[in-house]
């Protein structure tokens, strides 16, 4: 062994402390998944290590400057503090820390974007082939073809993935979902669990809490992209039915194969609208959830979301919404942190769901007599996040709200 | 693997949606955006090199300056330079996708 291969072995932690990203072999492995060449797979742990330099060095050094450069700046000026968070990010973005921390945030999550399309494109034949094999044998798919996607997802690429969900690069494609898979978990750096689905694991741990034993029977998963979540839930309650909806023909695609390959096959993936689910009048769920979902579509998309889940949650059901927490009274530097995603990262509601009342909104979309309330899932009660400083907008500590219709003989009362 | 021009023009396609710039001058974001590229295909490639030595050395077969004393023919040295357009277009992907009236 030469002195190098020695040297570089003894991993030491990154500076700042937190974990290591993870390798792209730890993720769970199954037939859909893209293959890997050895420097794709580094060039995704690179990034992640470059994302956990971001959170683990620069964004404490960019709180201090917010605190000894940024804030004195604004007493001087404006002889008080900043009454907003827009007020505050106006002299925030003259400050050179956030300049850097942004540019070098924006430029990787384009990087992790390009690498999982380069990484895809070349094997995208047989990524269809094998998907559309996996998807006939199991016959859990239905598409639409002439679906109207919402303006949303057509004019801004979430997260800064090229094509978004929902362009299709030719017949049967799961490009999109496939890059998704990728970049999902590079981003996180593992984080998310090796089938990427802390958020699945979360709900299903906070459903466990909230109501001891309950087992659903009918399970309508809206915005279920490749299902990576989907799969948690279904995984935990294999006797029920669960139906996943997305608009992205490419998403549903590879989340239809990949289920497939994982041999879970409780789950049928449906193509449409989640404004306005394709589903009978009378179709009814014991439980509806979106998860992160929400922040991509717009105030009149939510409000027709959540009219849905009233119109088909059963009596006694229950509906889950995960998101990233309200800015409300957060500090305003935390705020303008979490709203980056909102302004440089193209999720098209981020900041105005933010600053909005979702649980005032669900309640005035149909859950007048439901009980509606917000709370918490967090990916630490799951074992699935150390705790280290605080990737502010990436989080897995989540804000839920929930609405619980009553039961039949609660509404004859 | 090398990607051609074509699957590099499809695979470097920018996102919908704006394209921020943080600095007073955009040239400074553009060198940003090819140093983060730059640093990570350097780090790819370290790791390679490790990854190499370390195949290299568990076969105990290849003599150290195996490297140095090789010297590649046209053909190879022609593969070589469509690996290093490939690099290029990542590196430099910031700068072509700053469409002048787009942004
Ligand atoms: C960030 S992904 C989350 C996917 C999944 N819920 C998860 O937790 O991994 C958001 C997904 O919502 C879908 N989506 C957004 N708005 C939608 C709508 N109005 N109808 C159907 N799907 C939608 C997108 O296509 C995308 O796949």
């Amino acid at each position: 062994m030469s002195a190098t291969a020695e040297h570089s072995r003894t991993a030491a932690a990154p500076p700042g402390g937190g974990a290591l990203p993870l390798p792209m072999t730890s993720m769970e492995q199954h037939a859909a998944l893209p293959k890997l060449s050895h420097d794709d797979r580094v060039r995704f742990q690179v990034a992640a290590g470059v994302n956990g330099f971001l959170s683990q060095t620069l964004l404490p050094l960019l709180q201090r400057a917010a605190a000894e450069r940024v804030e004195p700046r604004i007493e001087a000026e404006l002889k008080r503090p900043a009454k907003d968070r827009h007020e505050y990010r106006a002299f925030l973005e003259q400050d050179l820390t956030w300049r850097l921390w942004s540019r070098m945030r924006r430029a990787n999550m384009e990087s992790v974007q390009q690498a999982a399309r380069l990484a895809v494109l070349p094997q995208l034949p047989d990524l269809v082939q094998t998907s559309r094999e996996l998807i006939e044998r199991a016959g859990n798919l239905q598409l639409a073809s002439g679906l109207k996607a919402p303006g949303y997802l057509k004019r801004l690429h979430s997260h800064l993935m090229p094509g978004g969900y929902i362009t299709e690069l030719g017949d049967d494609d799961v490009a999109a979902g496939a890059a998704y898979e990728l970049g999902v978990y590079a981003v996180l750096g593992g984080k998310s669990g090796p089938a990427s689905d802390r958020a699945g694991r979360a709900t299903v741990a906070w459903l466990a809490e909230h109501r001891p034993g309950w087992k659903p029977k009918r399970i309508l998963d809206l915005g279920c992209g490749i299902g990576a979540n989907t799969t948690a839930i279904a995984r935990a309650f294999p006797e029920a039915e669960i139906v996943a909806v997305d608009a992205g023909a490419p998403m549903l695609r590879q989340g239809a194969a990949r289920a497939a390959a994982l041999g879970v096959d409780n789950i049928r993936f449906v193509q449409g609208n989640a404004e306005r689910p394709p589903l009978g009048d009378d179709e009814q769920f014991d439980l509806i959830t979106s998860l992160m979902v929400l922040h991509e579509t717009s105030r009149p998309g939510t409000r027709k979301i959540f009219q849905a889940c009233a119109r088909h949650l059963a009596p006694g059901g229950l509906t889950f919404h995960l998101e990233q927490p309200p800015y409300r009274d957060k500090p305003l530097l935390e705020q303008c942190l979490r709203d980056w995603d909102g302004r440089y990262n193209n999720e098209a509601f981020w900041s105005a769901m933010h600053d909005s009342d979702l649980a005032a909104q669900l309640r005035a979309s149909g859950f007048d007599d439901a009980e509606v309330y917000e709370t918490e899932a967090n990916a630490a009660q799951i074992g699935a996040t150390k705790k280290t400083q605080e990737d502010y907008g990436r989080g897995g500590a989540w804000y839920v709200v929930v609405g619980e219709k009553p039961r039949l003989q609660e509404v004859r009362q | 693997m090398s990607l051609d021009k074509r699957m590099l023009d499809l695979g470097t396609e920018p996102a919908a949606g704006p394209r921020p710039n943080f600095f007073d001058d955009p040239a400074m974001d553009r060198v940003w955006d090819v140093l983060v590229a730059l640093t990570t295909e350097l780090a790819v490639t370290r790791t390679r090199l490790d990854s190499l030595e370390r195949v290299l050395a568990e076969h105990d077969c290849v003599p150290t300056d195996a490297v140095e004393q090789w010297q590649a023919d046209e053909k190879t040295s022609l593969t070589q330079a469509q690996a290093q357009q490939e690099m290029l277009a990542r590196v430099f992907r910031g700068l072509a996708q700053d469409v002048p009236g787009k942004s």
